[in-house]
């Protein structure tokens, strides 16, 4: 999404029918200024026809959506999409739907109090490129919130470099998109364990914004980065999709596929 | 931004390209997501077969047929495949869950798909009954090798795990698909090994003598008799059918798996036949019964191979059994969605979200047939209503492709239309001849019933799509 693009950034949230897990009031404020979609999942366990279970629970299922959907339009939410689904498989309904309406991120709800302080890690310019546009979407808020750019040192890079050359570009994007630069503070750090630091500094922020991961060795044997910091963080985590998703999409619902 | 309010009742229709991911269905209120790929559709179908063909009937179809028994599994798997491909076509027309039932019902008028659908529904009970007294003939064996000094009662273990299977059906919502994939993976790994093994042992490789034996001991005839007998063994693959609308990109994958299904089974049936009478000849396998499958493992491999195949076949009849009960609950969901049987029947469980009643119309009667205890006759009550829905479903294609209505538009084409069906037809009826007096009276009376509760249920449904 460039900068002149009129539509708000895209989110994700999904919502396990019948009875969702109450969302925090101050996320769906927050969540407010962009284009929600909203899916409600109902697990269908093999034995049952997904058919069948709509057949009986679909009238309470899309009550239960409702509702949610509801809460986005009191929030002040504008072109919230819903979409029911009966699945026997959440991470097949929730990858399809991504794909299908070009959601730019996907939420992973956490405990939210108040949104002032935004931690974003990021690793460099190409995955800053699908992160920024977003931040800057969610922060439209007249400016009471902090944002945090983190970046873990590389073995090549200089902090100078890092500070003229992904920050730099960053907050001037950030700038034009209308955030007050005063807000962001920008942070390098060195560390063996990226994923540990970033599960340290989320304990000062109250919500993660992060780019996703493509699959490499270490993602297959330990979890992707962002899969480890979603389990060890309370936080809202938003996790930032790439355009060449598609690929990474097919890759893991090809391998859900041969479980 | 902004030129679309959120209207909180609003329903949103998603894709309804039928070929994609879901069905979206707006009217009914929420799409319907696909999650069965190639290789779940393929676990279904070989899941459902394996057990019978290697693991119960290779002793009793030698006795029949000597080592041309590999003839009768060869034909079977033929007439299967004549059936095969016109499924294909027909559930790639209609990827609609409900499978034969569902294309009889339609294309040859209600009377007809209710005998098929209730014939299916019995057929995979009959089925299922008989795979449990497999079960419980090789937990006999395993008490037996293992020494245990206490007689297993079949009967009563069979009963048992009928019980067993049923509730864990109704209160089980962990995903047991992966389980399943995974049970056929073993078993085809375990199978592939020891028919490659036992394949080059017969061929002299280990400088092992054949028994030396006629290949007709009993003439041709048998041949055909025990083709009959073992069509159990195929009645798996039309079990794809069935969950069509929940398979993905079901044009590719619905012929795929209902054809690699066939075939895959049908090579490893001939290879059993023909490894287990080379190596200990058809009438000493035959005296082995139901669990002779063991000792070819133990001629092969020793001890080893024994246990191997004895615990092969202990999760090959039991997950043939499960998959037979989940089957038939659809089959008889299809009927009452179309109000053939109440609708009561359909009901879900609200706990557990599974379908209690549909479930429980499968598990029940499994008690009774495993107390009737005649496995050879259940079995071929449950080829004989099979065969006659392939019968129905080949005529069904025949019908369509003539009629070509508007809505028909498979993305398969069955090849070799009209030789392929019209011989699929022939062969599948004419398969019912070469069955026991017994068998065929006492599936001829059920379908007679099944006509008896259309006439006095159902005769106002109409759901023929070509009629008028």
């Amino acid at each position: 999404m460039t900068p002149s693009d009129p539509s708000p950034s895209s989110i994700l949230v999904d919502v396990e029918l019948p009875a969702p897990a109450p969302l925090p009031p101050k996320l769906v404020a927050a969540l407010a200024s962009l284009r929600v979609v909203l899916v409600g999942w109902y697990a269908v366990p093999e034995q049952t026809s997904p058919a069948q279970a709509r057949d009986q629970f679909g009238a309470e299922a899309q009550a239960a959506l409702d509702t949610v959907a509801r809460r986005f339009a009191e929030a002040g939410a504008t072109g919230t999409t819903s979409r029911l689904v009966f699945t026997g498989s959440k991470f097949d309904t929730l990858t399809r739907i991504s794909t299908e309406e070009d959601c730019d991120a996907v939420l992973i709800p956490g405990t939210l109090e108040r949104l002032r302080r935004l931690l974003v890690p990021l690793r460099g310019l190409q995955n800053a490129g699908h992160i920024v546009p977003f931040v800057a979407d969610l922060v439209q808020d007249g400016g009471t919130t902090n944002v945090t750019l983190l970046h873990v040192l590389q073995e090549e890079e200089t902090e100078a470099g890092v500070q003229a050359d992904l920050f730099g570009p960053v907050v001037e994007q950030l700038a034009a998109q209308g955030v007050q630069t005063d807000l962001v503070e920008r942070r390098v750090v060195t560390t063996d364990d990226p994923a540990d630091t970033i599960v340290e500094a989320a304990a000062h922020h109250d919500l993660v914004v992060l780019g996703e991961t493509k699959p490499s060795v270490r993602s297959v044997l330990f979890g992707t980065v962002p899969e480890h910091i979603v389990r060890a963080v309370d936080l809202p985590v938003v996790v930032v999709r790439h355009e060449e998703d598609d690929v990474t999409v097919a890759e893991r619902a090809a391998q859900s596929d041969a479980h | 931004m902004g030129q679309e309010s959120t209207a909180p009742d609003r329903t949103d229709a998603g894709p309804t390209d039928a070929g994609d991911a879901a069905v979206g269905d707006a009217a009914r209120g929420g799409e319907l997501e696909r999650t069965l790929g190639l290789t779940q559709a393929l676990a279904i179908g070989t899941g459902t077969m394996v057990g019978a063909g290697i693991f119960v009937f290779p002793g009793l179809a030698a006795g029949e047929a000597g080592p041309a028994a590999m003839l009768s599994f060869a034909l079977g798997a033929f007439i299967a495949l004549l059936v095969a491909l016109p499924t294909s076509e027909l559930a790639t027309a209609m990827p609609e869950s409900g499978g034969g039932y569902y294309f009889v019902s339609r294309a040859l008028g209600t009377l007809p798909g209710c005998m098929v659908g209730l014939g299916q529904w019995l057929g995979l009970v009959f089925a299922s009954a008989f795979y449990l007294m497999g079960f419980g003939y090789y937990l006999r064996d395993l008490a037996t090798e293992l020494g245990l000094g206490v007689p297993v009662p079949v009967v009563g273990m069979a009963l048992a795990t009928a019980v067993l299977l049923t509730g864990v059906s109704i209160t089980g919502t962990e995903n047991t698909g992966d389980l399943q994939n995974w049970i056929v993976a073993s078993l085809l790994t375990l199978l592939g090994g020891f028919l490659g093994h036992g394949g080059l042992d017969v061929l002299g490789v280990f400088g092992r003598e054949q028994v030396p034996e006629a290949f007709f001991p009993y003439g041709v005839l048998p041949v055909f008799t025990t083709a009959a007998l073992i069509f159990t063994s195929y009645l798996g693959f039309v079990q794809i059918a069935t969950v069509a609308g929940e398979i993905k990109n079901p044009a590719r994958n619905l012929p795929r798996s209902m054809i690699g299904s066939v075939v895959l089974v049908g090579l490893l049936y001939v290879l059993t036949i023909f490894i287990g009478t080379s190596l200990l000849g058809s009438e000493q396998l035959s005296s082995l019964g139901e669990t002779a499958i063991v000792n070819v493992g133990r001629a092969i491999a020793g001890t080893f191979g024994a246990a191997a195949l004895l615990g092969g076949g202990l999760l090959a009849t039991l997950s043939s059994a499960n998959a037979s009960i989940l089957s038939a609950s659809r089959s008889i969901y299809a009927l009452s969605r179309d109000d053939l049987v109440p609708r009561s029947v359909e009901t879900l469980n609200k706990r557990y979200r599974t379908p209690h009643v549909a479930l429980l119309l499968a598990g029940g009667p499994i008690l009774g047939l495993i107390l009737y205890g005649r496995v050879e006759i259940l079995a071929e009550v449950a080829s004989l209503l099979h065969l006659v829905m392939y019968g129905l479903i080949c005529v069904a294609l025949l019908v369509l492709r003539r009629a070509d209505p508007d809505s028909y538009a498979p993305s398969f084409r069955c090849p070799g239309h009209p030789v392929v069906p019209a011989l699929g037809a022939l062969a599948s009826f004419g398969l019912i001849g070469f069955m026991n007096p017994l068998s065929i009276v006492l599936g001829g009376l059920i379908l007679l019933a099944a006509a008896g509760w259309y006439l006095i249920y159902a005769r106002s449904v109409t759901l023929s799509e070509l009629s008028s």
